[in-house]
Order: C-alpha cells, then structure tokens, then sequence
C-alpha cells in the first residue's frame, strides 16, 4: 500500500479518535444529567442533541462553516488559537459535532440502565455522591458508554458531509478515508479507491470485534 | 434518648410513625406489609419523599443519605454492587480507610473467609446477606440499620450470626434498628421492639412484655413460636432432652440430631398446647402440667389464652368454641399438654 494510502488511513484515525477523545467527558456527563437529574427544558437539549443526527451532514457543515468563519465570534476567538478552516482540526470538529448525539445517547442509556435502588444503597452506607458516581454508577454504566463511544468513533470514522465543507479535500491534511475514496473514484483510479475500501472494513471488522468483546465483558 | 418522627404517602398506606426509645438495639416488627421495611429505608434516607425527624442521643440525623450521617444501611435483598467481588462490596464500604475489626471479627463469624473473591452476583441469596451485613459494619457506623439481615440464612448460622450481633452491641458502642417479623429474632438481639401494622406504631416497649401482647401476637404469621424460653440447663436423655427453662419449668423435647448442639433456648407455637380441665391419664405427649389460667382474650377469629404454669407465662391460641365447653375463664386451674415434637430450638 502506498505511502498516500497509508497517510490517509491516518488521518482517518487521527481525526476520529481526536473527535471521539474531544465528546468523551461531555457526552458523558450529558449522558447522565439527561439519565439522572431534573433537566430544564429535557425536550429542547434532547432535540438539540439529536439535532446532528437528523440534519443532513451537510447542513451541519454549513453551520460549522458559519460558526468558523472570521465573521462570527466563536470564528474569532478559535481564530487565536490558530487556523481552523481546511485543517484537520476542523475535520474533527466537523466529525465530533456528528458523533456527539450518539455518545450521549449510549451514556444515557447505559446510567438508565443503573438500578438507583444500587445508588441509593451505596449513599446509605455513607458513601458521598462523588464516591457513588466513580466507584458504583460508572462501572455499572460502563457496557452503555462503551457502545456509545464504539458507535461516536464509528460515526466519526465515516464522516463526510460535515467534513468536506469545513476541511476541504487536502491531501495528508484532511483527507480521510470517506474523501479519499470519493476523491479517487472521481479521478477514476478504482484500484486505490478498492484498497481504501478494504482498509475500512479491516477497521470495521477491528471495531465489531472490540465492541463485541466489551459486551462480553460487561456481561460476565 | 432516640427519636423518629415519619409521615408521608408510600403507596399502600400513609405512614404516621412517632417513636421514643432508649435502647441501644430497637427492633421494627410486624407482619408483612405494615410498613417497616419502609421506615427503616426512610431511616437510611432512602425515602425522601417522607418527611421528619430523627435524633439519636439528641444528635439530629438528617433523613437524607449521603456521607457523614455516621449510618449504614443492610437492605432486605442484600443489594450487592454486582460489578465487584464480595471484598470490593465490603471494602468499598471502608471509604479507603483499613477495614475496621469489626468487619473483619464478622467475616470471620458468619464463615465468609472463602467467598471473598467471589463475584458479587454469583453469591446465593444467604451469602449475600452476609456480605451485606459485613459491609454496612466496614462503613464503621454509629447507627447500623438492618432490614430482616439474616432471613435468608439457614437456622444454625442465623443463630451465629444473631449471636454476633448481640456480641456486637455489648463490645461496641454501636447502635442498632432491626427489621424482623420474627419474635424469636426480636427477642435474642432486640432490647426494646415496636410493634408496625399499616404504617403506624401499635406499641413499643421491652420485647418480652410487647409480644405476648394480642396487637403484636396478632401480627405474627400462622404458626409462628409465640412461647420462647429461655433455658437454664439441657441434657440428652435418650432420644429426648429434658430442659429446663430459666424460670424453673422443666420440659421434654425430642432430641435434635446428633451434631446439633443443645439449645439454649425453645419455642413453642401457641398453637400447638392443648389444655385439659382435669387431668388426663395414658397420653403420649410428655409434658403434662398444671397451669391456672392468666387471661383471656378474644381476637377475632381466634382466642388469645394466658396461663401461668410456675413462674413460667404461656400464651395458647385457642377457638372460642373450646374456651367455651371447657368453661376457661381467669383463675380457673388446667393442665398443659405438650407433645415432645412440638418444643422446638430456637
């Protein structure tokens, strides 16, 4: 496999473990405010989760596009930081903002699924809320986080709508796997189109078989 | 001196509860449904949705679970934290702390040592009991609260397992509230009992006086022991052993089996004594014995008959039909008839 190949694989992996790495701590603890506590609104920050998944990426896209843009103020504060607009970074925002529904989804589920009669037990001996959140909730919610994370990754691993806007098509920059197989189909060079198609079910298959033993795991 | 106020809606009834005790071991006792498992888990700040107050030596215990109460709470299903082995449930308990002797005093009692390891969720439903109860002692509490912690364990490790708490109570400052419906539990841990039925307190006071009452005896289950001595002195005669109870009165019952220990204390079912107006001849029941009845009292279907046989007091169920054709009433002389078989160790 070519050296271009190989380049694209890895910015793939980059960009969504990035993304993934990114929702984690927030998806998370949406998860469990939307399982859990008494959430103003519940419908409107529920719809507004979902709200990129419903969206066709492209419209997500566009609204990242507007949200980045020298015109807006998130654009000129993230502007501080560096450039945004056609890096990678911007892939993976375009990739977080479409896995994020699914992360907080698993979250949720997964602390729905935690008895609270188990939390309560655990208060009752005296524990404090922290120590009942990392010791009790989180390991008892650990196989729905898991998939929720697994299926943010997968999600972000694919994406491409949201991200061709933001990121463009740059060769070992932003072009992950989903553009560098429409990018080579175009060009009509189906041979290296095919192996990045391979690489993808590899990873797949990797993927499937991570979340499948996870299941297992949480099982025994 | 403790006290706990409780009022609120729990589905089936309204809970009214106003308790005043001086004990260190209260007992919650009733029949099933009237409501004690639903004070002991208000008690836990499991049920916020009832409101009051609960002091203990004048020291206010909030009614909401959390760290610092001092308090530590056995649940009836045992409630294991299934994702950990039974020594993560109890070590958990500790709040990083080293587990405190106690603990380790009860892992060794209620024969715990070899299950350690194990899983929480492949414990049968005894084990988890136990490992229940060793975990509320890890959180080194003040107040232990206990919801019918033993009912799940077979007779001679329940009564280990009471004997350790009774242990316990003497060597700690500890404090504890009990769960039970079974007198016999009552009266082996419990200093003082309060009688539960439909969300409000009937009565409350020492568990000997309490439960020979027609409210608490009425609470209990068909066939429960409602006589419970306790015995001075138990030798093997044969195939039977002849006790003698604390107050002097002295029994046949059947032997229990050869590994068995000899009790220290029999039951008898109030249902299980016939009474006689003059005295029989050629019966096999080996207790026979004058006893003059006490009191009576009818309750409902049933009545309730006291006798004293020495300085023993005996409470017998029988209908009104029989307390009529035998013409009982206060004062009146009897004969006790007891079968061997039915003076039970308890």
């Amino acid at each position: 496999m070519s050296a271009e190949l190989v380049g694209v694989i890895w910015v793939s992996l980059k960009v969504a473990t990035v993304a993934t790495l990114a929702i984690l701590v927030p998806g998370v603890w949406l998860g469990h405010a939307l399982a859990r506590r008494r959430v103003p609104a519940r419908v409107l920050v529920q719809t507004l989760v979902t709200l990129p998944l419903v969206l066709p990426p492209v419209a997500v896209g566009l609204l990242l596009l507007r949200l980045l843009s020298p015109l807006s103020w998130p654009g000129t504060w993230l502007a501080e930081v560096g450039p945004w607009l056609l890096t990678w970074k911007a892939a993976a925002l375009a990739a977080a903002t479409m896995s994020f529904p699914l992360l907080v989804r698993g979250a949720e589920a997964g602390f729905s699924s935690v008895s609270e009669r188990t939390e309560a037990v655990a208060l009752g001996l005296g524990l404090s809320r922290a120590r009942v959140f990392w010791k009790v909730t989180l390991p008892l919610a650990r196989a729905g986080i898991l998939s929720g994370v697994l299926l943010a990754f997968a999600r972000a691993l694919g994406e491409f709508g949201a991200t061709i806007l933001v990121a463009g098509h740059i060769s070992g920059e932003t072009e992950t796997l989903a553009l560098g197989i429409y990018a080579r189909i175009e060009a009509g060079d189906s041979d290296a189109a095919w192996a990045l198609v391979g690489a993808s079910m590899i990873i797949a298959l990797l993927l499937g078989l991570l979340a499948e033993r996870a299941r297992m795991r949480s099982r025994a | 001196m403790n006290s706990l106020q409780l009022t609120g809606n729990c589905g089936a009834f309204n809970i009214v509860v106003s308790l005043q005790w001086n004990a260190r071991v209260l007992a919650l006792f009733g029949a099933s449904g009237a409501g004690k498992s639903t004070v002991i888990e208000a008690m836990a700040g499991l049920r916020p949705a009832l409101s009051g107050s609960w002091s203990m030596d004048g020291a206010v215990i909030p009614l909401r679970a959390g760290a610092g109460r001092g308090v530590a709470f056995a649940p009836q299903d045992a409630l294991l934290f299934p994702h950990l082995s039974a020594r993560g449930n109890i070590d958990l308990a500790t709040r990083g702390r080293p587990r405190p002797d106690l603990a380790n005093a009860a892992i060794e009692a209620l024969e715990l040592a070899a299950l350690l390891d194990q899983p929480a969720n492949v414990l049968s439903g005894g084990e988890r009991q136990r490992v229940s109860f060793v975990r509320a002692l890890a959180a080194a509490p003040r107040v232990l609260l206990l919801d019918e912690p033993f009912s799940a364990l077979d007779w001679p490790l329940r009564q280990k397992a009471l004997s350790f708490l009774v242990d316990c109570v003497q060597r700690t400052k500890l404090h504890v509230v009990f769960v039970s419906h079974d007198p016999i539990e009552v009266l082996a841990v419990a200093e003082e009992v309060a009688v539960l039925e439909a969300g409000k307190v009937l009565c409350c006071g020492a568990p000997a006086q309490v439960l020979h009452s027609a409210q608490a005896l009425d609470a209990l289950p068909r066939g429960a022991v409602e006589n419970v001595f306790v015995l001075e002195s138990a030798r093997r005669d044969g195939d039977v052993v002849l006790v003698r109870t604390a107050r002097g009165q002295e029994l046949v019952m059947a032997a229990p089996s050869a590994e068995c220990a000899l009790p220290n204390r029999v039951g008898v079912s109030a249902e299980d004594v016939l009474l006689a107006t003059g005295r029989p001849e050629g019966v096999s029941a080996q207790n026979v014995f004058a006893a003059r009845v006490s009191s009576i009292e009818p309750a409902g279907t049933h009545t309730w008959v006291r006798l004293l046989a020495g300085d023993e007091a005996w409470t017998v169920r029988l209908t009104r039909r029989a307390v009529q054709q035998l013409a009982l009433q206060p004062g009146v002389q009897v004969t006790l008839i007891l079968k061997a078989h039915s003076i039970r160790a308890v």
